[in-house]
């Protein structure tokens, strides 16, 4: 199972477009042993990041890395909507205040297009800077090339300079109730049309409500959860001619179906919910079913200090579209290197020191998931701990091999992606709070989406 | 007469009632959410008896267990700690540059007087994004980002224009003759200042600095952009129980609840000069 497992996310195709785009790695393997990491003795790094568990399972390990290389590290950890804020004051200034930085590649596409990251290979290729047991290599490569771009727009995703290394990866999958389903003799659904059958059933038993999915009026929506659900039904945001596929046929049906969805089977105002409702709301008992959430709330629903369900939930992969196809979107947090910065060599040595092997496997086994390391699924102790995690052993680990097989980040880069997914995800609230006819909203959206790029 | 009167009482009474429940009930929802765990909290449908913890306290004021090192302050209470320095010292020197410039436009005879109280007063409605980044990167050079002088200097946009307004209306209400008198005894305008002015003038000092170190406590922009871990103000520290995925209400109420400490005691016992304050120079 284990090595099934690895392959599969070794190979992974979480950016299906660049499955060729060539490896590092190589380059640093033929270095002496003894890797000076006292270079920048005395100098500090300003690191700023978002308030994730990364940070908790980062936090208690700085010290080792201070006392290793006599760099002082300021961790500044602040709310995420606050950390962008402050960033982009940051970066746009060019202050140079923040060395170094928790981002994503969607919020890269900004911020390289402005020149505010500083390309990482030079840093990787260079013996003198990077410890000889990096093991670039050891990255799932989908992932780490995710942080790729060549900084034309709609275009070279996985190729051109490396901006961010990955810290972490998400992607989506249904968290269940058991208890519920056996209470009401239903299976688990394995299609968006065994879902919707039985929809009206979920909230007979003893679960409050059906189901509950992140459902805001913001870009995730199409990009994130709800894009899982589009992608199956086989919608990309652009086709391969380069035309925008917002109100195509696809689009339509699933948009209804996914609104019907949650008017069966959620509360009233589900049209709002974001994370919080998402995870609380699970964890809380009060849903038979989590649609398309993400895969690292798994700690927290696991975890009986802080949830109701931790001996009541199962996870299987996210429903099959229409035609047999399941695709989905995939969240990979990274941390880039301000441009402005002007400790960058000790930026690196943190930054790579955070996303060295063993840095890796410590975090990942406090909680900060999933690990973007070959060798961390090869650990035995996070293999172990993941493999307790669900309906039945395994269970986790088998859902997240398959839904990793077909993540992927399905969008063209562009610095203005994140507003025009907004503008998108404003057309489905239309269908859900007003009843608007959902191709009339998704053309609207397309034809506003359209004026974007010009 | 009287039966009429009677039900137009009651039901001014449960106006007051229903007013008084409209105001009070948030802060008495938010007080009830920093004494429940976790789960308590989620619950659905709300709870409404529970069995009350201090836990979100505990962790607030003292921080999370097995989080601290030795002789470390936790972060919350370091926040609380740079809220009161900033807020303070930011009162305290509105106050000393605000008193004699409000006197200045109540009394003297400078030209343009009206434009430049305006434009003290402009610092006010300005939008303080739009000062912000040329701020942040001013800062950032000169050394200021990140520090209570920094953090002190930035605030004076908030305390100095209300100590001014309110001072000068104060200022107009007192009677000229009053100054006059210390004239002809032989006082200049420094010594009529701090002798005759000042020590009647206590009710509207006080307000004017409640009132600023009130707003000054409150504002989040500056201590967001502008200050660092060093410096940060509480009403970040609020925020900071925000994390990716999920909100810890509990730790987020409590939080609230103690910074909200000194504006609640501000507003109890020093009501009446803050009113007092407020209407200054209204009716005139």
């Amino acid at each position: 199972m284990k090595f099934d497992h690895l392959q599969i996310l070794k190979s992974g195709s979480w950016v299906s477009a660049f499955a060729g785009a060539a490896l590092l790695g190589a380059s640093a393997a033929a270095v002496s042993q003894d890797f000076d990491w006292k270079q920048q003795n005395g100098s500090s790094v300003n690191a700023l990041l978002v308030s994730h568990q990364f940070v908790e399972a980062l936090r208690p390990l700085v010290p080792e890395f201070e006392e290793m290389t006599g760099i002082t590290v300021n961790l500044d950890v602040l709310a995420e909507q606050a950390a962008n804020e402050k960033l982009l004051a940051d970066l746009s200034s060019r202050a140079g205040t923040v060395d170094v930085f928790m981002t994503s590649p969607l919020n890269n596409w900004q911020y390289a297009t402005a020149n505010w990251l500083e390309p990482l290979d030079e840093f990787i290729d260079n013996p003198a800077l990077t410890s000889p047991d990096y093991d670039v290599g050891d990255f799932f490569q989908g992932v780490l090339n995710s942080n790729r771009w060549t900084r034309v727009p709609m275009q070279g995703i996985g190729e051109g300079p490396l901006w961010a290394l990955p810290i972490n990866s998400e992607s989506y999958l249904l968290a269940y109730r058991p208890s519920v389903f056996q209470e009401l003799g239903l299976e688990v659904p394995e299609t968006y049309d065994e879902l919707l059958a039985i929809a009206d059933k979920l909230d007979t038993g003893s679960a409050e409500f059906g189901l509950i999915t992140r459902f805001d009026k913001f870009w995730d929506l199409p990009y994130l959860t709800f894009g899982t659900m589009l992608q199956s039904y086989g919608v990309e945001m652009i086709d391969a001619d380069g035309n925008l596929q917002i109100c195509s046929d696809a689009s339509v049906q699933a948009t209804d179906d996914f609104v019907t969805l949650i008017k069966t089977a959620s509360p009233e105002g589900a049209g709002a919910f974001t994370w919080y409702e998402a995870l609380q709301g699970f964890a809380s008992g009060q849903y038979a079913l989590s649609l398309n959430e993400a895969d690292l709330f798994a700690p927290v629903y696991q975890d009986p200090e802080q949830s109701e369900v931790s001996d009541d939930v199962g996870y299987a992969p996210t429903p099959l579209g229409p035609d047999g196809t399941r695709k989905a979107g995939a969240w990979i947090w990274s941390m880039s290197i301000n441009a402005a910065s002007k400790n960058k060599d000790a930026a690196w040595l943190f930054l790579s020191w955070v996303t060295s092997k063993d840095t890796m496997i410590a975090m990942n086994l406090n909680g900060n998931m999933n690990p973007v390391r070959a060798s961390a699924w090869e650990s035995p102790d996070v293999v172990a701990m993941v493999n307790s995690w669900g309906e039945t052993p395994g269970q986790y680990s088998d859902v997240t091999a398959t839904m990793a097989e077909v993540a992927a980040v399905r969008f063209p880069p562009h610095p203005e992606l994140t507003r025009m997914l907004d503008r998108w995800a404003q057309a489905v609230q239309e269908v859900y709070f007003n009843g608007t006819d959902a191709r009339t909203a998704l053309c609207e959206a397309q034809d506003d989406i359209g004026k974007m790029f010009n | 007469m009287k039966t009429a009167k009677l039900p137009e009482s009651a039901g001014r009474a449960l106006a007051q009632v229903l007013f008084i429940g409209f105001f009070v009930f948030p802060i008495i929802w938010i007080f009830l959410m920093s004494l429940k765990n976790f789960r308590d909290i989620i619950s659905y449908p709300p709870k409404f008896l529970f069995s009350p913890t201090l836990q979100n306290y505990r962790e607030t004021i003292l921080g999370a267990e097995g989080t601290l090192q030795a002789g470390e302050l936790p972060e919350y209470v370091r926040f609380l700690l740079n809220s009161m320095i900033i807020s303070g010292g930011a009162v305290c020197l509105a106050a000393l540059l605000g008193i004699p410039a409000a006197y200045a436009l109540a009394r003297g005879g400078l030209p343009g007087r009206k434009h430049i109280a305006f434009t003290f007063l402009s610092f006010r409605f300005a939008p303080e994004l739009m000062i912000i980044l040329p701020m942040y990167l001013i800062y950032t050079q000169v050394g200021l980002y990140d520090t209570y002088a920094g953090m002190i200097l930035s605030h004076q946009l908030i305390c100095l224009p209300l100590v001014i307004w309110i001072m000068m209306s104060f200022f107009q209400d007192i009677p000229i003759e009053i100054e006059e008198a210390a004239r002809i005894d032989g006082a200049n305008i420094l010594l009529t200042l701090r002798a005759v002015i000042l020590p009647i003038s206590g009710p509207g000092i006080a307000s004017a600095m409640i009132i600023a170190f009130i707003f000054s406590w409150n504002n989040l922009i500056f201590g967001l952009v502008l200050a660092g871990p060093n410096s940060r103000p509480v009403t970040m520290g609020i925020l900071q129980a925000m994390t990716f995925d999920q909100i810890k209400w509990g730790l987020m109420a409590a939080a609230a609840m103690v910074s909200a400490v000194p504006g609640m005691i501000a507003a109890t016992y020093l009501q009446r000069h803050i009113t007092r304050g407020l209407t200054m120079g209204a009716v005139r």
